[in-house]
């Protein structure tokens, strides 16, 4: 009887250390730091507080991103204090509100953080326009080079080869420094020419494996036409792969129109924009180093957030993708 | 084999034919280089002299003629001279490459060496301290906008602790190491990110194979699983990449060189550019488009020479 107790005892605790085994306690501290590593939480704030000042900037603007000031150059942040300037009466020239130059302003007397926020719409339209025209061309290319195969898809997979052996920062400086009339429009048109090639590579792969599918090929014996059969059969089959590459590729799209905006050919004036922003600064670097620090700190907290972003969606959908760099 | 070499060399050849064809296009597109001289009809400047220096440089003609007279003159060996100042451009070109070599070179031994240690570390301790260190790490080499990098270097090391210069290239060349360093970190810092992951990835493969079950259940050493027959193998993929990541430092560092005020190739670049000194431009062109060309074509050589189970058709 004891000796039957006894033996049925250890394997209880056996399997009780087995489930302690696999349900480690934490203290909270690190429960909280395991959540905040595993899900997006801070690259989603980031991201939301992107597309909230992008969409509603011309209501969240301290102060007109456009209005110069010279008298006020290189103000240093006020970070919401009062100042000698917010002090005095409201129809005095002089007079600024508390929150105007939160950040400070630019070497024009303009404000730094409505410059910021007009900046997070640039970025937005990069993200919309440039990498949706590039998706949308890739995605069909990439559709049509392994719907197809044979001549179709050596004939793609060369010009591809082609497209990315093309320094292409060098065609977008030239265009850029040249073209007439200046508008943001230019930048946005090169940086769709940049977005393209990733995704005819990876939803190619997918479109190959999905052509010979039995579906597909009940569709076929169904007498749809090609065209169907890509837009309503294949294409749907390679969503997850698009949604990755385009949440990947979205960063380095975003350092490349900062970059050419950098070198002063990118986005024209008088449109902000935070790579033209560190480039304003940077004679300044020695008084006055916010104006380069801000909008810099936010182009890499965004982007980083789209590239965390996009590394766990790349887990969550599609982890034969991690080859992808 | 022939035949794989052969199709290469024809599209090398298309590649290079399409990328100059397509700057020579948009830089005549964009604006005319002859304004770089003089305006038509400014002061002392007669119609029949700017006809003379039309025909001189060739603007006479129509643009396609234009091209193909530049691309036959090149196939001479003939780069013509730049607008600016009538230098040779061939002369220019090359004598901005030491200068952009060096400073490409030392970011490349700084990436490389921080790049690829923790790319092995992160994939022994996988799911450890270092992994996420690794991680981390990554992200914050990606994400960096590399002027800003730049710029915030300069402002700690050079501004605010007076150690190091904020520019040129010093006096001295190679000797002056001084002001190769912190271009060189903002350069490489971003491919050490990628030597990492690289290096991560292909480590975190091979660890999982056979042979190397193989050599740990044989009771070999640790250490020499790792460093003898992992890493050995695990190098193939990152030195391979080598090649693409040296030629995008030679191209990338236009924004560093002109951050640094380094006088290399990408600083000439940016004043060609803002010259519209198109035969300039178009030896740099033809230069960068070669380069990339042979990158290309020597990681895919590379590849079948060092992992003989790839074979070319």
């Amino acid at each position: 009887m004891a000796e039957a107790t006894q033996a049925a005892q250890p394997s209880e605790t056996t399997s009780q250390r087995l489930q302690g085994a696999t349900r480690k306690k934490r203290n909270p501290v690190a429960k909280a730091w395991r959540f905040l590593i595993i899900y997006p939480v801070v690259p989603g704030i980031v991201l939301g507080l992107l597309v909230i000042a992008g969409v509603g900037a011309d209501y969240l603007y301290p102060r007109d991103p456009i209005k110069q000031s010279l008298s006020l150059r290189a103000l240093s942040p006020t970070y919401g204090r009062a100042s000698e300037f917010s002090e005095l009466p409201a129809d005095h020239p002089q007079h600024i509100h508390r929150y105007e130059f939160f950040l400070g302003a630019d070497p024009l007397g303009r404000d730094i953080l409505s410059r910021i926020i007009g900046g997070a719409r640039i970025t937005l339209y990069v993200a919309v326009i440039s990498l949706g025209t590039g998706l949308l061309l890739g995605a069909s290319m990439g559709v049509i080079a392994g719907y197809f195969g044979g001549w179709w898809d050596e004939a793609i997979t060369r010009a591809v080869d082609m497209w990315r052996s093309i320094p292409f920062i060098l065609v977008a400086l030239v265009v850029a420094a040249f073209w007439d009339p200046k508008t943001p429009w230019v930048v946005l048109f090169l940086l769709s020419l940049v977005a393209w090639p990733p995704f005819v590579r990876q939803v190619r792969a997918d479109a190959l494996l999905l052509r010979s599918r039995d579906f597909v090929l009940a569709a076929r014996i169904a007498g749809a036409s090609h065209t169907r059969i890509m837009v309503k059969h294949v294409l749907p089959g390679t969503f997850s792969t698009i949604l990755v590459v385009a949440s990947l590729s979205i960063g380095s799209l975003i350092l490349t129109e900062a970059a050419l905006s950098y070198l002063g050919a990118g986005i024209p004036d008088p449109f902000p924009s935070w790579g033209k922003s560190v480039s304003e600064g940077r004679g300044y670097i020695k008084d006055a180093p916010f104006i380069i620090f801000y909008p810099g700190l936010a182009l890499f907290l965004v982007v980083m957030s789209f590239n965390f972003f996009g590394d766990w969606l790349r887990d969550k959908l599609d982890p034969r993708l991690r080859q992808l760099v | 084999m022939i035949r794989f070499l052969l199709r290469r060399v024809i599209f090398a050849l298309l590649t290079i034919v399409f990328a100059t064809a397509l700057v020579f296009a948009l830089s005549r597109l964009a604006g005319d280089p002859l304004l770089l001289y003089a305006k038509p009809g400014g002061y002392g400047f007669t119609p029949e002299q700017e006809q003379a220096l039309r025909e001189k440089l060739g603007l006479d003609k129509p643009v396609i003629l234009q091209y193909f007279v530049w691309l036959g003159l090149v196939g001479r060996g003939d780069f013509g001279k730049t607008i600016l100042d009538e230098k040779s451009v061939l002369t220019v070109v090359t004598e901005k490459i030491p200068a952009s070599l060096h400073l490409a070179s030392i970011a490349w031994i700084i990436a490389t060496a921080i790049g690829i240690p923790i790319g092995v570390l992160a994939a022994i301790k996988r799911g450890g301290s270092w992994d996420y260190v690794a991680r981390i790490f990554a992200l914050f080499g990606q994400a960096l906008p590399s002027f800003w990098l730049g710029l915030l270097l300069i402002f700690l090391f050079a501004v605010d602790l007076g150690w190091l210069p904020a520019g040129t290239r010093g006096d001295k060349g190679w000797a002056d190491w001084r002001y190769v360093i912190l271009p060189a970190i903002t350069l490489g810092w971003g491919a050490s990110a990628s030597y990492m992951r690289l290096t991560r990835s292909a480590m975190l493969e091979i660890l999982d194979s056979e042979f190397i079950k193989l050599a740990r259940a044989k009771g070999v050493q640790s250490r020499t699983v790792v460093w003898k027959h992992a890493f050995r193998n695990a190098l193939i993929q990152p030195l391979t990449a080598s090649a693409i990541i040296l030629t995008s430092f030679l191209g990338g560092s236009i924004i560093i060189e002109t951050i640094f005020a380094w006088p290399g190739m990408g600083r000439q670049l940016i004043t060609a550019v803002n010259n519209n000194d198109f035969p300039l431009l178009m030896g740099f062109v033809l230069f960068y488009a070669v380069l990339y060309v042979l990158a290309n074509f020597f990681v895919d050589l590379a590849y079948g020479v060092i992992d003989p189970r790839i074979r070319y058709e």
